[in-house]
């Protein structure tokens, strides 16, 4: 699979505008560290994603690869400030289009396209709270201290989840609606640990 | 959580998941018009229309084929805004036009075969896929439409929203179980932890996802409760103090022995100032920020046993404000203006049942 974070940032940046007329540096990190992870439910590998993550000490994933490309994006103006976050400019939308049509790219789009949606469906806050409770970053942000994710456990967890989705669902080739599912899954999980 | 204790809440909160109509929602439906009719009401319906004041029902339908629009294009959804709304069609296009439908005859069973259909109907969510009738699962109980909830981007704007949608008319589930009944005269003992729940839940759910929403427990029972919200990747902390104005009746459910007054929204200022400078020392790096909210439950002239009140002394204070005494700290430039959350009484239960128990 091509490797490009910039393409990523392209995408989530402008599908997160689309949706929310603006985003935060963080919400990029998330977004890609979602479509990571459904890349992962597809059958890829952590390697084929071709940039790594770590988690930060407030539990937050976070890529060096990826915030190098937002910078980049940020410098030839594609995306600018706005309020307390950024918004893409009017024509990446156009740009975005144009490299989803990419043949390399095109498992990529679909696994962050899968993201987006999950926000469009839940909004930006339930996905947030969802995705505490996934395994790998759980862990992590248990620790309290800066790691490197999918290093130190998690991976387990996340694939019995995953595999139990399947079971259920059956396999689809579009990763939408296992991925509303799987965040609908987390939040329940969150509203469980609450109750009990 | 050891390795089974995780399988078995996965397969109960999977299986629940899977036990609600949104499995139905997605798979029966065409996901991409399931998401433009969701995007529609999120970004453009109830940004105008708030569902609260929908009466009846309000339909939405997107047509499967590409057909001709049989209703009257609607140019300004702006013209339905602070209405209240007992009965609409909309029709919405894949060009993104939306028009208004006769309602008379609009039944959902038969439309629904040929178009995707949402209604909107006393608080619920509904999607007719092929003259099936879907209930969308709650995931947050706060908002009238589970698709209403605009995100936010600053804190300040959420507590407004909280302080005029949901605190003012005491429409979250949480916050009206702060009160001793339903009439809201008395705040039960010690009602704290409810007030930040119901806050909280607020912040969890519509502010973006750059920000992490965290509640601090009451540990001594002489800290206040209350809620920090970091911006993820920015050295930044938000701190919302939280105090209660009002009344509360005894623990034994007899009369108030707790009344709350200016004085102790002026102990909360300079309790919130106190941590602020605490913060300072310990993480200096880190720009702390104080967010001050008082829940506004004062009314006048009250007394447990009392059964006939003036509906303008229970309303006398909506509009007064703490008199803060020119407190200094208030003129911290890390100090965010109070905010004070008038919490109206509902006046149509008052009588026998606002005080029996």
């Amino acid at each position: 699979m091509e490797y490009s974070p910039q393409a990523d940032c392209l995408f989530i940046s402008d599908g997160l505008t689309q949706e929310n007329g603006m985003f935060m540096r963080s919400e990029v990190h998330l977004l890609a560290y979602m479509s990571c992870l459904l890349h992962l439910y597809a059958g890829g590998s952590i390697a084929d994603w071709g940039y790594t993550f770590y988690g930060t000490i407030d539990g937050a994933p976070f890529s060096d690869e990826l915030e190098l490309s937002f910078q980049s994006l940020i410098e030839s103006r594609l995306i600018s400030p706005s309020g307390e976050g950024f918004m893409a400019i009017e024509g990446l939308g156009r740009i975005a289009s144009a490299y989803s049509l990419m043949e390399t790219l095109r498992v990529r789009h679909k696994c962050i396209s899968a993201s987006i949606a999950t926000i469009q469906y839940f909004g930006s806050g339930v996905v947030r709270e969802a995705l505490e409770q996934e395994p790998v970053l759980s862990k992590a942000r248990k620790a309290g201290t800066e790691r490197r994710l999918f290093a130190e456990g998690g991976l387990d967890s996340l694939y019995f989840h995953f595999q139990f989705i399947r079971d259920r669902l059956g396999n689809h080739d579009d990763l939408r609606f296992p991925g509303i599912l799987w965040v609908g899954s987390l939040y329940e999980i969150k509203l469980l640990g609450a109750s009990e | 959580m050891n390795s089974s204790d995780f399988a078995e809440i996965v397969s109960r909160a999977t299986d629940a998941v899977l036990k609600t109509d949104l499995q139905a929602i997605l798979s029966e439906g065409d996901i991409d018009d399931i998401l433009q009719i969701v995007g529609f009401l999120r970004k453009k319906l109830y940004v105008t229309i708030d569902p609260h004041f929908i009466t009846g029902s309000i339909f939405l339908c997107l047509a499967k084929s590409g057909s001709a629009p049989r209703g009257t294009l609607i140019t300004d959804l702006g013209v339905y805004a602070g209405q209240s709304i007992d009965s609409m069609v909309f029709e919405l296009h894949r060009n993104g036009r939306v028009y208004e439908l006769a309602n008379e005859e609009f039944d959902p069973t038969s439309e629904s075969v040929d178009a995707h259909v949402y209604e909107y109907s006393k608080g619920r969510d509904i999607f007719w896929i092929d003259g099936n009738c879907h209930i969308v699962p709650a995931t947050d109980p706060n908002s009238d439409s589970q698709f209403c909830g605009r995100t936010f981007f600053d804190l300040s704007s959420a507590l407004d929203e909280y302080a005029r949608l949901y605190a003012l008319p005491c429409k979250c589930p949480v916050l009206q179980s702060a009160w001793h009944t339903e009439a809201r005269l008395f705040f039960k003992p010690k009602p704290e932890a409810t007030l930040r729940n119901s806050l909280k839940h607020f912040l969890d759910v519509r502010l973006a996802a750059g920000y992490e929403v965290r509640a601090e427990q009451n540990m001594d029972g002489t800290h206040p409760v209350d809620i920090k919200v970091s911006k993820q990747l920015q050295p930044r902390l938000m701190i919302i103090e939280i105090k209660w104005l009002g009344d509360s009746i005894s623990p034994s459910g007899g009369a108030s022995n707790i009344s709350h007054r200016d004085q102790k929204a002026i102990d909360g200022a300079h309790q919130l100032a106190s941590y602020l400078d605490a913060n300072k020392i310990e993480a200096p790096n880190i720009t702390s920020v104080g967010y001050y909210v008082i829940f506004d439950g004062r009314r006048k002239g009250l007394s447990l046993n009392k059964m006939d009140y003036k509906t303008e002394d229970l309303l006398y204070y909506e509009h007064i404000e703490v008199d803060f005494q020119n407190a200094e700290v208030l003129k911290r430039s890390d100090f965010v203006q109070p905010l004070r959350m008038f919490i109206r009484p509902k006046i149509g239960v008052i009588g026998s049942r606002a005080v029996a128990k």
